[in-house]
């Protein structure tokens, strides 16, 4: 008798977090170079869009968003996350862009209420 | 034969918060004695980064605050002149979430450490 979930309600799907996340960078700052003045206003603009489509899947979780938009510019930069959760409901999604003038990495965890 | 008030019983929330305080200085004291000297270096800082994030994680968890979800996000990046912005938004109950962050420089880098706190019932 089967009688597990089939687990698409109630489980975090990367694939759906992770296009989000690409459609919220893009309408936020694809075809832009590098603003000092703006950047405040991008990394906001594409948080709040991806956490707005996200709660439009109507899923059950709490969500953290972290976005980092860095000007090209030869420097090194390395992020790493550690989470003490259920691994069978909980789950993470990170997307990296660039263009010619910047970087932007966007990471978005999701916690199963 | 009367029912009783059909009314919820507001969620009873955390017993015990998550101490944030505790948390800051750990964040102080684990970026500060691992980074201190520590000049940028492509691979160490790679290795530094998930290795921060791992202890601050189990740093925490000793804390033993019950119900707690954590997530632990740690940057480690080169300063070179280039300018940068990093946010982050949560989509959570603010009564009983919340996060902690710090930011630690030296001559040649920086390191950036968030701990989220999620309560679960």
């Amino acid at each position: 008798m089967d009688d597990f979930q089939s687990g698409d309600e109630t489980s975090f799907v990367v694939d759906e977090v992770s296009s989000i996340i690409k459609e919220a960078i893009e309408s936020a700052i694809g075809g832009n170079a590098y603003q000092h003045s703006k950047v405040n206003q991008w990394t906001t603009s594409v948080v709040e869009q991806t956490l707005s489509q996200l709660t439009k899947l109507g899923k059950p979780f709490k969500y953290i968003v972290t976005c980092v938009i860095m000007q090209k510019n030869g420097a090194g930069l390395h992020t790493a996350s550690s989470c003490f959760w259920d691994n069978s409901s909980d789950g993470t999604c990170t997307v990296r862009w660039e263009n010619k003038t910047m970087y932007c990495i966007v990471s978005a965890f999701g916690l199963a209420i | 034969m009367h029912g009783g008030t059909a009314g919820r019983h507001p969620p009873p929330g955390p017993s015990k918060r998550f101490p944030v305080a505790a948390v800051d200085a750990i964040l102080k004291d684990v970026l500060g004695s691992y980074l201190r000297e520590q000049p940028y270096e492509a691979a160490r800082c790679r290795d530094m980064a998930k290795d921060i994030a791992e202890i601050i994680k189990a740093r925490v968890k000793d804390l033993m605050i019950p119900r707690y979800k954590i997530v632990v996000v740690t940057h480690i990046g080169q300063l070179n002149e280039q300018s940068m912005q990093i946010g982050s938004r949560c989509l959570w109950d603010p009564a009983s979430d919340t996060f902690s962050s710090y930011v630690f420089k030296n001559a040649s880098l920086f390191a950036l450490a968030n701990v989220y706190a999620v309560y679960f019932e």
